[in-house]
This record gives structure tokens, C-alpha cells and sequence, in this order.
């Protein structure tokens, strides 16, 4: 999957983290999302954080019962790349 | 589980800085770049002390000469542990749109830049796609 790094219109930088992003000023990291087992152990569910960020999505679930944790873990960048910083 | 990573961007690369002028537009020939930090003169041809105590002074410069009567020189010090600074008179910013959304756009330019450059030293691609609606850009990095 394609890492995506937005620029906004007044030049500030967002993007989810990576050991590998270019140096391009003072960075504030906070958590986006996180990947947790389900309650019945039955697949991972991918939760939003309450950052503002995330909008209209803060807090929702955004899968649920996805059977592989690697498959979970795709979805939730894949989701936050195109629905919170392209804003599809 | 993933962390957005905000950043506040900080020029440093003062050609980088340049070529980012010239891509919104800016004439090459009118863009001063100095290793060392350079005063910064008043429409009047005057030195200005706005936002440093001894004078403000700056690496890249667009001079006076160059921009509509009654502007001061447009200037950018770059200090990579306190930030650079954009020195734009407020007339400049109101009368001939050299303001925050200009530089926003500068800045665009530079991240992009720095970005590819960046990724390419990896041996990773990058592409960028600008979102006419949001004015946003967006780098992308191709997966290898």
C-alpha cells in the first residue's frame, strides 16, 4: 500500500507515522487508531481514537471481526488515509 | 494500531526554499540565496527591525526592486533548531497576496520537493496528487 503524506493548504504536514518520514519540522505524534481482539476472541476489530482528527469518525469502529490482525491492520490505513487525511 | 504525525514544517534548505518560490511563480532571477543571512531593507531602502533585535536579516530574499512600489523586501531566515521565519510586511500581504495561503502553497511546494528527495535517497517513488476542492497536495509513497 502507498504511504500517503497531505499537505494542507496553509503548508502544515499530516500523515500516520512512519521510522522512515523526512525531516520536515517539529512533529507531534498522538495515537489515530487502534487494532483489538475481539471481546469474544473471534477476529480484531479497528477503533478510531477521539483525536479531531478523525472528524465525523471519532470513536466509531470501523471493522469488525476481521479474521487475520495483518488484514485488520491494512484496513485501518488504508481507511484513514482515504476517508480522514484525503477525505474521501 | 497507528499515530497521525502532525508537523509544523521548518525550512532549512535554503535552494530547496528557492525552488519552491520558483514554482509558484516567482522569477529565479529575483530570488536572492545567501549562505549567510543578509539584512532586510524597507521600501524605503531602510533596515528593518520587526521580528529580530539587530535587524532582520535573511537567507533567501526576494528584494524590493522586484515587487510592487511601497513592499518591503520579502525574506526567509532559516534556523533549523528555532524554526525559520518568513518576514513579509503586512502591506505585501494585504495589497499583492503574498500572505498565509501563498505561503502555504510555498510551503506545499517545499515539502513536496523535500519529500521526493527524501524517498528517492530510499529508492521509493513519489507521486502527488492536488485536490483542486480542499487545496490540499498529496504525496504518495509507492509501496516497493
Amino acid at each position: 500500500m502507498d504511504k500517503l503524506i497531505t499537505v494542507e493548504p496553509d503548508g502544515s504536514v499530516i500523515t500516520l507515522y512512519a521510522d522512515d518520514l523526512p525531516e520536515l519540522g517539529k512533529q507531534t505524534v498522538a495515537r489515530a487508531s487502534a487494532v483489538e481482539p475481539e471481546a469474544d476472541g473471534n477476529g480484531w476489530s479497528v477503533i478510531l481514537s477521539q483525536h479531531p482528527r478523525n472528524g465525523k469518525y471519532k470513536g466509531r469502529e470501523i471493522a469488525r471481526y476481521v479474521q487475520r490482525r495483518e488484514d485488520a491492520l491494512r484496513q485501518e490505513v488504508e481507511f484513514i488515509q482515504r476517508h480522514i487525511l484525503q477525505g474521501e | 494500531m497507528s499515530h497521525f504525525s502532525e508537523i509544523k514544517v521548518n525550512f532549512t534548505d535554503a535552494q530547496m526554499l528557492v525552488d519552491a518560490l520558483v514554482a509558484v511563480g516567482v522569477a529565479r532571477e529575483k530570488i536572492e540565496c545567501h549562505a549567510e543571512p543578509q539584512q532586510v531593507l524597507d521600501y524605503r531602502g531602510q533596515p528593518t527591525k520587526y521580528r529580530m533585535p539587530n535587524g532582520d536579516v535573511g537567507h533567501v530574499i526576494i528584494r524590493r526592486k522586484h515587487l510592487p512600489s511601497g513592499h518591503n523586501d520579502i525574506a526567509f531566515h532559516l534556523d533549523r533548531e528555532k524554526g525559520s521565519t518568513a518576514l513579509i510586511c503586512d502591506y505585501a500581504r494585504d495589497r499583492s497576496g503574498y500572505n498565509d495561503k501563498w505561503l502555504g502553497k510555498v510551503t506545499q511546494e517545499y515539502v513536496a520537493a523535500q519529500t521526493k528527495k527524501h524517498y528517492e535517497k530510499l529508492g521509493k517513488k513519489v507521486y502527488r496528487v492536488n485536490d483542486v476542492v480542499t487545496g490540499r497536495a498529496h504525496l504518495f509513497v509507492k509501496a516497493s
